[in-house]
Parts: structure tokens; C-alpha cells; sequence
């Protein structure tokens, strides 16, 4: 894993104590609260409807077990013991108290973590496929770019205050498990023609209230050119983006307004124009090699070679004599790269629990857990899951035993019960409706273990208001949560996907008030079993036969 | 009965405030009330000095309905924010 060097550790030591001096001032009154919300925010501190919530960073997604004991630390010690992990792969603490946050970032920066760049105009805590470096499908471990960008934009003075907050994803496999097309920067691996690795640079995606797929505005771009074509789309943003209107700020309405092909050909003319001043000072091949190194895998190539397979054929025995580890193998295991092993999730989601929300208990087991069969690595992934990378096939069932015993084994990864879900109105103060309850109650419904095989492979999403923290736009079944004259109500859209093939999905029609809202999501996963061909998932059928058949089991009555 | 509160978060601690008579109260119960929309203005001036004081962030009224002698927040978000969220929490 990467580690900070001096510097790093410096700056984060540096800003805890200027954020402590600012809590200590606005505490005294020598700061209004004016004054001090920006620097709250820059220090990833909301207030929220209850309390104070501290967003902290997971960059890239990656945690080692260390770090993951700290945030357990930090929730039975400052929270109410737990915590919740996002959908931008970051841990949010929904009960701090203002006096005791420079400590909770002091505790943070001797893990090597903080809320830096977790709130506010800035370039945002980057974001990458949770199974980078272990996945069977991958070109290259998209993570050393991820660092290198997070080195570039953390405190980068020229794009501090941009028109609006700025996320990249980045994947190194074409599978694309990080969402890159719904952020405002993905960068997508592949090889040219010649063989040679690069990025698809993909701009203008996001969600909210004007929902996108981004456009590709370079096909190929070298890796040692990343930061220098970063920085001129940056700057194209920075002077056109528009600033007078919240709603229009963001790089997709630019992308959107003067059209893709107008966008890429100022980026293309900024980055000739820059080149020579920045490209010169950006990281060498040499540099790339370096920090690639911190992300080497764990397991040594003689490990990996000298599999026999046994691993897999005592895992294939477990599994033949265990029908519920089976069932969760099913869900649970993805194809790693190396012989041997499996890229584990590990899900967030008990049926009637809070989608993402795991305890300090939970996490210490998760950390021991990752110590033990993972090389003390864990991910957390944009559907609010944990990930162990880089398990031995031969250990699978001692790990699954062991998360299991720890309420941590709900067999639904990727199924009807893996619900995404923002905290809504339980807990936001920009929120129009709970969405909690709703994923409640629909993991309920949907996620008994029969039911959810039968269903196959299903995303569903739900947000609380049209921020769409919850990614509603781009889930099979998304769910809006609405205010209409005093009530909940919940609009429906169908056929959204955060894949290589994204798409933003289609309102079906009128909202459904919260409690119809359970039936209707019933009725649309029944139709689709009514009308599904052999083999077929819900999107694939969905793209098949369009909202119709839907819209009138919905409606029509 | 209708009328308004004023409502804000604890400075320190981040939790939702009300205020009273002689100060600021954690209970709903203690909340000074307005009982038309001059008397909320007043009432919402007079609590800003308490922003002064550093005790509580961003004071706003809050309707409500006084029933049997309790108050009850008109909007589902406040309500929220009186009873705390409506969802069991992990930790706890
Ligand atoms: S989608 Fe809205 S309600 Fe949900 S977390 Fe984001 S801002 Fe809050």
C-alpha cells in the first residue's frame, strides 16, 4: 500500500493543528459561524440534522486493517459506535461533537488519514474500482494514477476554488466497477493499437438533478500524460464553468452546452498551449514506477506460481458440503488475478439494516479478518461494501465462518438485497425524504436468499433528494424521495446502470406515496420475472422491451 | 393550535436546541411560543443574540401545532429532528 512520505505526513499534521486553532477561535467567538463554515467544510465537517458529521477520506478505497481499527476507534470512542461507508467510498461518522474533531483528525493523521478534499469546490478524494490490482479482468492497477492525482490536486491552489466540486474515477479493467461514466473526469484503461496502455478520458458524467453520461473526449491518452491533460481540462472548466448559477455549474452542463467535440478541442488546445511549461514537471516513467511499487501485490510471484491447485479444489469440496457458504460463495467471490485466490466482498447490507453502516465491532473484525486472509487489505467499494482482495481460495471458508460469526455473511452482493442507499431525511439536511426505511424494507421483501437468486443480478438505488447521493439515476430500480405536500413520495426509474454501459435511468411516471412504494417496486420485479427470457437480468430484459410492460403493470389498474 | 419556535444546533455539540424563556433547552417542551407570524419574528430577533453568545448555529422558526398541551412540529424533517432518526441505529 501506498505509503505517506515526509511531506504528506507534514501537510496533514500541519492542517490538524491550524483546524484546531480555528475550532478553538470559533469556540471562543472570535470566528462567526460564517466565517467558519468554509473551514469547517475544507476539514470535511457538516452539520447535519441531528449533530456534526465528519466525512474522512478513504482514498481510492483502499484501508489496511490498521486503519480500519482506527476508524472502529474513533466511533466507539467520539460516535455511537458505528460508522457509515458512501458511495464515493469514503466513511462518514454521523455524531461528532465540534470540541472533540481535532482530535478525531489527530487520531486520523497517525494512520495516514483525514478529511481533506471531502467537501467543498475542490478536486474530490479520487475514486477507483474497488477490486484494482486483483482483478482477473484488469489491464493494470489503476491505483498509482489514482495516487498520483490525489499528490496533484490535494491543495492544488489554482483549482481549490473551482465553479463546483470536481470527482474523478478511475478503472484499470473494462469491466467498469467504479462508475466512471457518471463522474465529472472517469479515466477508463485500455491499449492502443500498438499494445500500450492508457486511458479513455471521459468527461461531463454526473448525477443529480441533471443527471449525465459523460463524453469521450480523448480515446487514448498516455499514463505519464494524465496530469498535464488534468490539468488543461481543469483549466478549460475553471475559465468557462459557470459561477453565477449553482445548478449550472458543474463541467457536464459545460461539456453539454458547448458540446462535446467544442470541449474537447479547448482541452486539446490548453494542454498544446501548457505543455511545455507543465508537462516537463510532471512525474516521469521512472516516478510512475516508483509509486506502483507501493501497490505491488502482496503475493509474491513464487506464491503464485506455485499453485496447484489444491486451493480451488478444497474450496469447490467446502462448497459441495455447505449449501449456505455456497450461496454466499456465489454472490460473494470475483476472479482474481493471481492462481489460487479470490477477490472477496464483503456486504454492508443485512436485510433490514442501513445499507453501508457497519459498527466499531464489526470493523476491528473486519481488520482482524483482512489480517488474517487478506494481507491486512481492505476496500470499500461505491455500493457501500467491504472488499478483501487477496484471499487464498483455500481459506474462503475459514474467512466466510469468520464473518459470519460477526453478522458480516449476507449472501446478496449484487443481488436484489445489495440496496445502495443515502442516509436521506433520517440524518440530511438537504434531504426532501427518508430513504432508509425504504432500503429497509425492500431488503426485507426482496432479499430472502430464494427470492434473490431467483431475481439474479439487480441494482437498486435510493436517494433521499435529487442530489442523488444515493446514485437513483444510474440503479436498475432507482428511487427519488420527493416532498409533495407535506409527504413522502417516492418517483421510480427504471433501466439505469453504473457499468461500461452506463445509462441514466427512465421515469416511469407519477411517485408512489411510502407506503405503496414497497408494492410498486414488487410489481416491477414481478413483471420483469413474467416477461424475462432465459438467462436474461433485469436490465438486459428491461433494454429488451422498454418501460411498457412496467408502466402498465403499474398503472393500468 | 398553530404558532413557531425557534430552533437551531448546539454549537459545541451539534445537538437541535430549542428556544426557551431563559435560554436554550434540549426539550421541545421548554420552547418559547409564538403565536402569529410578528410574534415569530420577534422571537427569532431575540434569539439571535444567543448567536452572539456563542451558544447554538443558525437559529430558524420552526412551525408547529400545540395539541393537548404538547408541541408538535408541523414538517416531517423537524419532527425528525425532535425525535431523532426514525431508524434504529447500528451502534446502538
Ligand atoms: S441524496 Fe440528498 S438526502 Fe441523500 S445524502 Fe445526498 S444530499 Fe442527503
Amino acid at each position: 500500500m501506498y505509503r505517506y512520505d515526509e511531506f504528506d505526513a507534514q501537510v496533514v499534521r500541519e492542517r490538524v493543528a491550524q483546524f484546531r486553532g480555528q475550532v478553538a477561535r470559533r469556540l471562543a467567538g472570535e470566528l462567526s459561524e460564517e466565517e467558519f463554515k468554509p473551514l469547517r467544510l475544507m476539514n470535511g465537517v457538516y452539520l447535519q440534522l441531528h449533530a456534526y458529521m465528519l466525512r474522512v477520506a478513504v482514498p481510492y478505497g483502499t484501508l489496511s486493517s490498521r486503519q480500519l481499527r482506527k476508524l472502529a476507534h474513533i466511533a466507539a470512542t467520539y460516535d455511537k459506535n458505528y460508522g457509515h461507508f458512501t458511495t464515493r467510498q469514503n466513511i462518514q461518522f454521523n455524531w461528532p461533537q465540534l470540541r472533540d474533531i481535532p482530535d478525531i483528525l489527530g487520531e486520523l493523521s497517525e494512520v495516514e488519514m483525514h478529511a481533506i478534499q471531502t467537501s467543498g469546490n475542490c478536486i474530490r478524494n479520487v475514486t477507483a474500482d474497488p477490486f484494482a490490482g486483483a482483478a482477473a479482468d484488469e489491464i493494470e492497477d489503476p491505483r498509482p494514477i489514482c495516487e498520483l492525482i490525489r499528490q496533484w490536486s490535494t491543495f492544488h491552489p489554482e483549482f481549490t476554488f473551482l465553479p463546483r466540486k470536481f470527482k474523478i474515477a478511475v478503472t484499470g479493467a473494462p469491466k467498469d466497477r467504479a462508475a466512471i461514466k457518471v463522474h465529472d473526469i472517469g479515466l477508463r484503461m485500455h491499449r492502443n493499437a500498438a499494445g500500450a496502455p492508457g486511458f479513455e478520458v471521459v468527461v461531463g458524467g454526473g448525477q443529480g438533478r441533471t443527471p449525465m453520461i459523460g463524453k469521450t473526449i480523448r480515446r487514448w491518452l498516455a499514463r505519464n500524460e494524465i496530469l498535464a491533460y488534468l490539468e488543461a481540462i481543469m483549466r478549460v472548466y475553471n475559465l468557462h464553468g459557470r459561477r453565477d448559477n449553482k445548478y449550472k455549474a458543474r463541467v457536464k452542463i459545460l461539456v453539454h452546452e458547448i458540446g462535446a467535440e467544442q470541449f474537447a478541442a479547448q482541452v486539446e488546445r490548453e494542454y498544446e498551449n501548457s505543455a511545455g511549461q507543465t508537462r516537463k514537471a510532471l512525474p516521469d516513467a521512472d516516478e510512475i514506477r516508483r509509486i506502483a511499487r507501493h501497490f505491488a501485490p502482496p503475493i509474491g510471484e513464487a506464491e503464485a506460481k506455485a499453485d496447484d491447485g489444491e486451493g480451488a479444489k478444497k474450496l469447490r469440496a467446502a462448497r459441495a458440503a455447505d449449501g449456505g457458504f455456497d450461496l454466499w460463495c456465489r454472490a460473494s467471490l470475483a476472479a482474481h488475478k493471481i492462481p489460487g485466490h479470490a477477490i472477496v466482498t464483503v456486504s454492508l447490507k443485512p436485510a433490514g439494516g442501513i445499507p453501508g453502516d457497519a459498527t466499531a465491532e464489526q470493523m476491528r473484525s473486519v481488520a482482524g479478518l483482512a489480517e488474517r486472509f487478506s494481507h491486512g487489505e481492505v476496500r470499500v467499494s461505491h455500493e457501500q461494501n467491504l472488499v478483501l482482495p487477496w484471499v487464498r481460495a483455500a481459506e474462503v471458508h475459514e474467512l466466510w465462518r469468520g464473518l459470519r460469526d460477526s453478522g458480516l455473511a449476507a449472501a446478496n452482493a449484487g443481488l436484489a438485497g445489495d440496496i445502495i442507499c443515502c442516509p436521506g431525511l433520517d440524518y440530511c439536511t438537504l434531504a426532501t425524504a427518508r430513504s432508509i426505511p425504504v432500503a429497509q424494507q425492500l431488503g426485507v421483501r426482496l432479499g430472502g436468499t430464494k427470492r434473490q437468486r431467483d431475481i439474479g443480478g439487480l441494482s437498486i438505488n435510493i436517494s433521499g433528494c435529487i442530489n442523488a447521493c444515493g446514485h437513483h439515476h444510474v440503479g436498475n430500480i432507482g428511487i427519488l424521495g420527493l416532498e409533495k405536500k407535506g409527504r413522502e413520495f417516492y418517483q421510480i426509474t427504471l433501466g439505469g446502470s453504473a457499468d461500461e454501459n452506463a445509462a441514466i435511468g427512465d421515469i416511469i411516471g407519477p411517485g408512489f406515496a411510502a407506503e405503496e412504494v414497497g408494492d410498486a417496486v414488487d410489481m416491477v420485479v414481478g413483471t420483469y420475472l413474467k416477461i424475462r427470457r432465459a438467462g436474461e437480468t433485469f436490465i438486459d430484459a428491461y433494454r429488451r422491451v422498454g418501460a411498457e410492460p412496467f408502466k402498465e403493470a403499474l398503472y393500468a389498474a | 393550535m398553530n404558532g413557531w419556535i425557534v430552533s437551531a444546533n448546539d454549537l459545541v455539540v451539534g445537538t437541535v436546541v430549542y428556544y426557551a424563556a431563559d435560554g436554550w433547552s434540549g426539550d421541545i417542551g421548554d420552547a418559547a411560543v409564538a403565536a402569529d407570524r410578528i410574534a415569530a419574528k420577534k422571537l427569532l430577533a431575540a434569539s439571535e443574540s444567543a448567536v452572539r453568545d456563542n451558544r447554538v448555529v443558525e437559529p430558524y422558526l420552526v412551525e408547529v401545532e400545540l395539541c393537548r398541551g404538547k408541541l408538535s412540529p408541523l414538517r416531517l424533517r423537524e419532527q425528525l429532528r425532535h425525535r431523532g432518526p426514525s431508524v434504529a441505529q447500528a451502534g446502538g
